[in-house]
């Protein structure tokens, strides 16, 4: 899905929230471990694609720029301070939000382990799928450095899973 | 594809539990945030103005004071000269007051845009000007690319200067993205640039850059945490949850502390302060938890850190 952001307006978010959305979030909630900041993050960024578009600015795909965007800001501590507290004031999100320990997945485990920006990595190419081109391009790094991030996020993946590269 | 790209598509799909949300509900909290972001940019208009046209009239009226001063001395009394503030020997760089403007920076290979200077010791050799800019494109000021830059002395004299450069900055939005204060953290005389790289309704959020020199270079590095990321710091908040920065001076040397606190009553704050031992890197100390009164919350604003601290408006 790409939409030109001057052109985004109430339905245009309708649509990427019956679309791209649940994805998105549950990809930066893969990266920060917690659903409540994700979904916080996502919103966050929505409103702004959505204040761009007024002052007449442009992006070329919505989805990708929303998923840089919510990245960055699910980075700061505060704000992961104050998601995860209104999470836990609306008992139904609080218990949707976060997975109990017990019941998390190896691969959470083992990517909760990873530098975060071999978690980015790993969840834009293994979840999103992400090519190298559009991982370099979201994470505003080199193409040769996404290459050697997968690469040892891969490798750490691999050693902690059990499994054969 | 190998097993180990198999399992991780599969797993991190099973992982991921991606769950619709109620469009209606979602948007209503988006409209939300928008109408805030506007109310906020607004209210943030009116603050620059007010703070140029009190800057203006103060420094009009300082101007007026000082020059009548000159002209009429008291009878028979001694004047004092003020202390003079050190300035580099070279001219900063010309920064357009339109930030879209773009321009060219001789050191840099592309054009520029939405500069923001502040002066300070940044190489520890005497005060000189720190930069950040937002590298612009054929089409304008419309890339999210920022970068750091420190102007270095290159001659005997002291009057020409070459550029030390760092980056690209972690930065939300180019237009809140700005060198912001000249802290000394670890109080070795040498300053180390403050640059803000995301701002909220209540919040600014910074990094901290150091020069260092590697043979006859200089180079522009942040400070990084324990997962290899540059370490990035909170200043203010709401009443229910407030953050900020600080230092002090330790029997063995200056510390860097960053805290948060969290209230549920605005009376009475759960304080985290985690302390920072700058030495070949940045090492952080266990968190201290402690509990204080809404005015008893330690020091922010990079207090005890020296230097000064600008905002957007005059950087």
């Amino acid at each position: 899905m790409s939409r030109d952001l001057a052109s985004i307006d109430e339905s245009a978010i309708r649509e990427f929230l019956t679309g791209a959305y649940p994805r998105i979030v549950a990809a930066v909630a893969l990266v920060e471990g917690s659903r409540a900041t994700a979904e916080d993050a996502v919103a966050e960024a929505l409103a702004r694609a959505w204040e761009r578009s007024e002052r007449g600015e442009r992006i070329e795909s919505l989805p990708a720029w929303i998923t840089r965007v919510a990245l960055n800001l699910s980075k700061s501590r505060l704000r992961r301070v104050r998601a995860e507290s209104r999470a836990r004031e609306r008992a139904d999100v609080g218990r949707l939000s976060e997975q109990p320990q017990d019941e998390r997945l190896d691969v959470e485990r083992a990517l909760a382990q990873l530098p975060r920006r071999q978690r980015q990595a790993t969840v834009l190419r293994y979840y999103l799928g992400y090519d190298v081109v559009d991982i370099a391009r979201t994470l505003g790094v080199s193409e040769g450095t996404i290459k050697t991030t997968l690469h040892r996020a891969r490798h750490a993946m691999a050693t902690a899973l059990g499994e054969e590269e | 594809m190998t097993g180990i790209d198999d399992r991780l598509e599969r797993d991190l799909e099973r992982a991921a539990r991606p769950a619709a949300p109620d469009p209606g509900a979602k948007l209503r909290d988006v409209s939300r945030r928008r109408g805030r972001r506007a109310t906020v940019r607004k209210s943030q208009t009116v603050a620059l103005v007010a703070v140029v046209l009190l800057g203006t009239a103060a420094g009009f009226a300082m101007l007026q004071r000082n020059f009548t001063g000159a002209q009429q001395p008291e009878a028979g009394g001694t004047s004092t000269p003020s202390p003079s503030i050190a300035a580099p020997a070279f001219a900063p760089i010309p920064i357009p007051a339109d930030p879209t403007t773009v321009f060219d920076v001789d050191g840099l290979s592309f054009p520029v845009c939405r500069g923001s200077v502040i002066q300070g010791d940044f190489l520890g050799t005497g005060p000189t000007y720190a930069y950040v800019f937002t590298k612009a494109s054929d089409a304008g000021c419309d890339t999210d690319t920022t970068v750091v830059a420190v102007q270095v002395p290159s001659d005997a004299a002291g009057t020409e200067t070459t550029l030390a450069v760092g980056g690209p900055l972690d930065c939300q939005d180019p237009q809140t993205c700005f060198v912001w204060a000249n802290p000394d953290i670890n109080g070795n005389g040498q300053d180390e640039i403050a640059i803000v790289n995301a701002q909220g309704a209540s919040t600014t959020s910074f990094e901290l850059y150091e020069a260092k020199q590697d043979g006859s270079s200089w180079g522009l590095n942040p400070y990084i945490g324990g997962d290899g990321m540059p370490l990035r710091f909170d200043e203010g908040g709401s009443v229910t949850h407030l953050a900020g920065t600080y230092c002090r001076d330790a029997a063995t040397g200056r510390r860097f502390v960053a805290w948060d606190a969290t209230s549920t009553d605005g009376t009475s704050y759960d304080v985290t302060e985690t302390t920072y031992v700058v030495q070949g890197g940045f090492i952080a100390q266990a968190p201290q938890h402690t509990t204080a009164a809404a005015d008893g919350l330690p020091p922010h604003q990079l207090d005890g850190c020296g230097g000064t601290i600008q905002d957007p408006s005059s950087s």
